[in-house]
């Protein structure tokens, strides 16, 4: 058999040659680093955040390995971090190569999520190459007697008084005990930056497209079976179902059958061998229903036994809207929606008696690394995960349960066990966005202005990703096999829940649900809470706007005073010719053969970090229902590191929010999820895309901050903002039905 | 259990198997082949698509009995970094790529398309790969890359 | 079926896997309740199919809810479970027994006819009072219907006295000498429990069944049932085997492929009765007299196959989108790997010119379990658009239908709404 090997990304990435890196002053150990992804021990690899050499390494050849906790999840970042130490060290960008997520290599930055990547991750590793620097300098002072002001660096060598021959390499100057060192604050950027802002082509991209990149579920090792978890027949946020029996009779020649609790798996030397194995048995559950009707989703979230806690107010909402005799209500609905991986989650496991390696497409090795030692019974340093790409997450997909699967299974046959979840297991049981109820008041004054906003939302937890609290408790194999339940901080509901409007009388709440009264289990999902609270927020906007009789764009900027916030909303209006209008253009009872409208929403990306504004065209038929024709965004997230990354994730966010706004929408029965794959849950397709035109505004002189989920907040709400403009019917329960109820 | 000769990428492979394997767990775990990737494995979301008699097929629905002794061609055969395939230049070119998982789907079904259509209108390229389905909402990348492809071959 | 979706098999959802039937499919029914009377009950409310039209998608087994557009209004299928307010908890045994044999309901009023006592009244007493106790055993379900929406002035219910009069004969099914044993517990099957001639059998003005076209082919809720007489363009050219295995498991490899309302048959029903009854249901159909249907026969098709022009350029798109969608199971030549995705030209969805089934069938996909299995097509209502599947349509009915298919996406739009 023909297996990728374990550590063909290392070889591809050229970490062949020797490392003698930052302080690791024996290169044997650092030797080890190239076989990182065979899952061969490594010992002593610094990894304490504060440490120049937990983050970066410096080869023989004067090549330069980064150690990234952050990992490449189909974004791009792979290659903006390189693009941000290549400056911050001033080095080419040829001559870098990453080392990612490996709890016994790279230094724990928690989860790759929340659009932190190059916020916080990319931040970190610029201060650790810009230290770095600093001390090659300083050394190179010592090795040459030269004061540091006549060095100068260039691509990865120091020069003395601007000399075009370079006096040492990088490599030349870390082979001592010296840069055994801290990371130290500050540091102005040497150089003007040669590659950040650059639309520097993805690293990764070639060996995806030629089929020789290997995701995690591609991996092999040897001596490996395949398994398949059997699930109980219901889904739902606390596992009500009990296994009684199985009938031993149905289990194939050959395959092995593993039973601890109610966690039931089947493997098999191939993998056809263990799909027909888990469909043939014949399993015998106790269960009752665990979930009400679907109908009554929202009404039962809102009559949820949740405290109300406040997040934000000013002046006395309540009071004002007593006092006003034409306040505006509205109650806002989203759906449970799920992450649609195309690929299924995926995982390998090789648990031995004194330590088990675990290949997973996690976004968080560390985290995933408690929750599995406590699943295993296992000390913390005996497990050792190893991030491998998987199919695209946007939150916290079926990744981590998969590797739990696959560790409780290969610890039960004492074999390297490879778990490929089903079509079925990842619509199923991977932890689903949450619904929402979201549900406004306000009031607009004479002068056409917001007199008071009110704001309460209904959320289950955003957050119930593996950790060292939760333990076994975050991964389902563990709320199988010990019948326990997942815990859940109030996390992610209230996620640009705020507005950055200034209204004097304001107040956000938030009521939080707990997991008992969750329905399905709910964990993090693109944006978390902020799509839900903005499509609210700015659908309410516009529905005061057109009370006040007002031009949505005019009454916007009405209410805000932070300039970044309005150049994004006049770049947005600007560049899709936004003519000033008091929406609806039209009000009809039938849009016939079609009506076109226009609408708007802005969003600050949990209030203070990435604006983006976006202005979207509808148009809507009653044959074909809501068709988004354009839609454009204007963008600030700072300083832009890779403008072709960057748009690339805009026209993600767009896409993609289009799909959850208009089709995705997890359905349940009274036994659990019956939308099982693509016929019953349903993505955008090629069909339906808009163009989508956009606007980075580039501020070289600001942080640059996350943009892999801002735009998503923005669009469901421009979306029926447009639809309200051009037929005059609100829409306020997503997905968004033209025809039957709406 | 039964022989079965396949011819893959223009080589010849002989195996032992069930006739009702699907031939992508043949081309992924018998040969190595995992371009031709496992999405839903109810032929719904095209990323397992390989060209069997030049037709563009979902070969998680083909058992491996159908697929012998007829030419597949999986996105390995296609082209290679040195001798890339004009789609390869062009997904490249465009950058089409969020998480690529889809891809290889993606340009197996461009392949069939353009074989059949050498100069697809933009209408036809969505039509063609409409029940090619992409989670990070890459189409309109995917698009122009298609697009290109057409141009240049 | 009404506004209602297929809904999917709860006992195979863990088990949506590879392939379109997959034999053996995991989990067990819920144990048969003991004593000889609910296990009776409960064959026989299996025959009867209760389910399917009580129990709703995403609701709970037998709490009603399930819409019917009739002709006059839309109507809801009420709670049959034992729950004492909703359902049917505090009904007394002669309660039970005369709404199933004259279609008067707990307070004395007339039922409507979609709850089939047209056919149930030739129920013997011991098999009605044994449902009922299958039911009563079943998980009450406190669940109330939406209210009844007919038009004036069908929303009266007096006018069914007149209804009854005209459609309806109050009596019990009664062997007949002329035919054998088998064929009689087969008549008492389709006749008495399976109501097959709900769908099957055309409507006259009143909506009380054609007993002159018995079994000839109707529509219901958009879906053709189609003609299960003995003729040439019915089953006349089924062997017994192959009308068995249909009846069982929904399918014959490479011929015929259960979709729509049957399906759900098959799923709720038929996959239930033993070998003996679902040979004595063939045997009953083959005693029925032949009539002729709305679908041209398979011959006819191939020959009409032959004369039809192709657009050249609607064949291109067509075969581009068949490609993609369909001929990774079907296959390109549209003869099927075998199984349950078969040669185009057996089906009757895809032979008659209406269209109706084949516009379904890919609107909703299938999802059905057999006795051998389950079988699982895509729904692709949200995969592909109107324009789309109306291309497909005209592809598959000029190419394998043999006529001249000219669907438009207003036509699927009909569709959808159904």
């Amino acid at each position: 058999m023909a297996a990728p090997v374990m550590s063909r990304r290392a070889v591809l990435q050229g970490l062949s040659g020797l490392l003698i890196g930052f302080s690791l002053a024996d290169p044997s150990r650092a030797l080890a680093a190239t076989v990182v992804r065979s899952g061969e021990p490594v010992d002593d690899k610094p990894l304490a955040s504060d440490r120049i050499d937990a983050w970066l390494a410096i080869t023989e050849d004067n090549r330069v390995i980064v150690y990234s906790g952050k990992v490449e999840l189909g974004t791009g970042v792979e290659t903006a971090l390189r693009q941000i130490v290549a400056d911050a060290l001033d080095v080419d960008f040829d001559t870098t190569s990453i080392i990612q997520g490996d709890t016994a290599l790279t230094p724990d930055q928690g989860y790759t999520a929340g659009s932190k990547t190059i916020q916080i991750g990319g931040m970190q590793l610029c201060r650790a190459a810009r230290s770095a620097r600093q001390l090659l300098l300083r050394n190179a002072s010592e090795r040459l007697s030269v004061p540091i002001a006549r060095l100068e660096t260039r691509q990865g060598h120091v020069h003395v008084d601007g000399n075009g021959q370079p006096a040492l390499t990088y490599s030349q100057l870390v082979d001592t005990q010296v840069f055994d060192a801290v990371v130290e604050a500050g540091d102005e950027q040497p150089n003007p930056p040669r590659f950040v802002g650059r639309s520097v082509a993805r690293v990764d991209i070639p060996d995806k497209i030629f089929g020789r990149f290997a995701y995690v579920q591609d991996l092999r090792v040897p001596g490996m079976w395949h398994a398949r978890v059997i699930r109980p027949p219901t889904t739902g946020a606390v596992a009500v179902a009990r296994l009684e029996d199985v009938d031993t009779t149905s289990i194939p020649e050959g395959v092995e059958l593993v039973r601890i609790g109610d966690f039931l798996a089947v493997a098999a030397p191939s993998e056809w061998q263990a799909i027909r194995a888990a469909a043939a048995l014949r399993v015998q559950w106790e269960a009752k229903y665990p979930l009400p009707d679907m109908d009554d989703l929202h009404d039962a979230l809102q009559a949820a036994n949740a405290d109300e806690r406040e997040i934000e107010a000013r002046g006395d909402a309540e009071r004002a809207l007593s006092e006003h005799d034409n306040i505006l209500e509205a109650t806002y609905r989203w759906p449970f929606q799920a992450h649609d991986s195309i690929g299924p989650s995926c995982a390998i496991a090789d648990v031995k008696n004194d330590r088990a390696t675990i290949w997973s497409g996690t976004q968080g090795v560390y985290p995933l690394r408690a929750s599995i030692a406590d699943l295993l019974g296992m000390a913390l340093e005996s497990v050792r995960v190893i991030y491998a790409e998987a199919s695209g997450c946007y939150g916290h997909n079926g990744a981590d349960d998969a590797a739990g699967d696959a560790a409780l299974i290969s610890q039960s046959l004492g074999r390297p066990v490879r778990v490929q979840w089903s079509r079925a297991d990842e619509h199923g049981w991977a932890p689903k966005g949450p619904a929402m109820v979201m549900a406004l008041r306000g009031a607009v004054n004479a002068e056409g202005r917001v007199a008071a906003w009110a704001f309460r939302n209904w959320t289950p937890s955003h957050l119930t990703r593996p950790s060292s609290d939760a333990g076994a408790r975050n991964l389902l194999a563990g709320n199988l096999a010990r019948a326990s339940v997942a815990q859940a901080p109030p996390v992610g509901g209230d996620r640009n829940a705020p507005v950055n409007y200034v209204f004097g009388q304001y107040r956000v709440s938030v009521h939080w649900i707990s997991v008992e009264q969750s329905f399905l289990r709910c964990s993090a999902l693109r944006t978390l809470g902020a799509i839900q609270n903005t499509f609210a927020n700015e659908s309410f906007m516009d529905e005061l706007a057109a009370r006040a009789k007002r031009d949505p764009v005019a009454f916007r900027l009405d209410h805000l005073k932070d300039p970044r916030a309005k150049t994004v909303i006049e770049r947005a209006a600007d560049r899709s010719e936004w003519i000033a209008r008091v929406s609806p253009l039209r009000e009809v009872e039938s849009a016939g053969e079609g009506q076109r409208g226009r609408g708007i929403a802005f969003a600050c990306y949990e209030n203070e970090f990435a604006y983006v504004a976006a202005v979207a065209e509808v148009e809507v038929s009653d044959r074909e229902g809501i068709r988004v024709r354009r839609v454009t965004v204007a963008h600030d997230c700072g300083q832009i590191v890779n403008p072709n990354g960057l748009e690339n994730q805009i026209e993600g966010n767009v896409l993609q929010a289009i799909g959850r706004t208009l089709k995705e929408e997890v359905r349940f029965d009274p036994m659990g999820v019956t939308s099982l794959e693509w016929g019953a849950y349903p993505l955008l397709t090629f069909v339906e895309i808009p163009e989508v035109d956009i606007v980075l505004v580039d501020r070289p002189h600001e942080p640059p901050v996350g943009a892999g989920e801002a735009t998503s907040a923005v669009i469901p709400a421009a979306i029926v903002n447009a639809v309200f403009d051009a037929t005059g019917r609100r829409l306020r329960t997503v997905p968004l039905r033209w025809r039957g109820e709406s | 259990m039964a022989e079965f000769t396949l011819d893959i990428n223009g080589s010849r492979h002989t195996l032992d198997l069930d006739a009702d394997t699907p031939l992508l767990y043949v081309l992924r775990n018998e040969l190595g082949l995992t371009a031709t990737r496992f999405g839903c494995g109810l032929g719904e979301c095209g990323a397992c698509t390989v060209s069997i008699d030049g037709r563009s097929l979902r070969s998680c629905q083909v058992p491996v009995a159908s697929a012998a002794g007829r030419p597949i061609l999986t996105l390995e055969g296609l082209g290679t970094p040195e001798d890339p395939h004009p789609l390869q230049q062009a997904f490249i070119d465009e950058q089409a790529a969020q998480c690529a998982f889809c891809i290889s789907g993606m340009i197996m079904t461009a392949h069939g398309l353009l074989q059949r259509n050498p100069s697809p209108t933009e209408a036809d390229i969505k039509s063609a790969l409409s029940a090619n389905l992409c989670g990070c909402g890459t189409h309109l990348r995917i698009v122009r890359a298609v697009q290109r492809a057409a141009k240049v071959s | 079926m009404g506004r209602r979706r297929l809904r999917l098999q709860k006992s195979a959802r863990s088990y949506l896997l590879a392939g379109l039937v997959l034999l053996g499919c995991g989990g067990f029914a819920n144990p048969a309740p003991a004593g000889d009377q609910l296990a009776r009950g409960e064959y026989l409310a299996r025959a009867g199919n209760c389910t399917s039209c009580h129990s709703r998608e995403n609701g709970r087994e037998l709490a009603g809810g399930v819409a019917f557009d009739t002709a006059f209004g839309t109507l809801y299928s009420s709670n049959i479970t034992p729950d004492d307010a909703t359902g049917i908890g505090q009904w007394s045994d002669d309660e039970f027994v005369r709404a199933m044999r004259e279609g008067v309901g707990r307070d004395g009023e007339h039922l409507y006819p979609a709850f089939p006592y047209t056919a149930y009244t030739q129920l013997s007493r011991d098999d009605i009072l044994a449902i009922k106790a299958y039911l009563m055993s079943q998980p009450a379900v406190e669940y109330r219907p939406p209210a009844n929406e007919m038009t004036f002035p069908f929303n009266h219910r007096s006018l069914l006295w007149f209804w009854k009069q005209l459609n309806f004969d109050d009596a019990r099914f009664e062997p007949d000498p002329a035919r054998s044993e088998a064929a009689n517990r087969g008549a008492y099957l389709a006749e008495a429990l399976g109501h097959c001639g709900a769908c099957h059998t055309p409507r006259n003005w009143s909506q009380g069944l054609d007993t002159g076209s018995k079994y000839a082919g109707a529509v219901q809720q958009g879906w053709a049932a189609f003609n299960i007489t003995p003729s040439e363009d019915g089953i006349g050219d089924w062997s017994d085997a192959e009308l068995a295995q249909y009846l069982h498991n929904g399918h014959v490899p490479n011929k015929y492929v259960a979709g729509g309302p049957m399906a759900e048959v098959v799923t709720d029903s038929l996959r239930y009765l033993s070998e003996a009854d679902i040979q004595a249901m063939v045997a009953y159909l083959r005693t029925l007299e032949p009539r002729a249907g709305d679908v041209p026969t398979v011959q006819a098709a191939r020959e009409a196959s032959a004369a039809i022009e192709h657009d050249a350029q609607a064949a291109k798109a067509g075969e581009a989108l068949f490609e993609n969608a369909c001929a990774s199971c079907h296959l390109p030549d549209g003869r099927g790997v075998g199984g349950a995705s078969s040669a185009f030209i057996e089906h009757s969805a895809v032979r008659d010119p209406r269209g109706m089934n084949l516009i379904r069938v890919i609107l909703n996909g299938i999802d059905r379990t057999g006795a051998d299995g389950r079988a699982f097509m895509p729904a692709y209502r949200d995969l592909l658009s109107n324009e789309q599947i109306a291309t497909l349509a005209n592809y598959i009915g000029r190419r394998h239908g043999g006529y001249d298919a000219q669907f438009t996406a207003a036509d699927i739009v009909a569709a959808r709404e159904d």
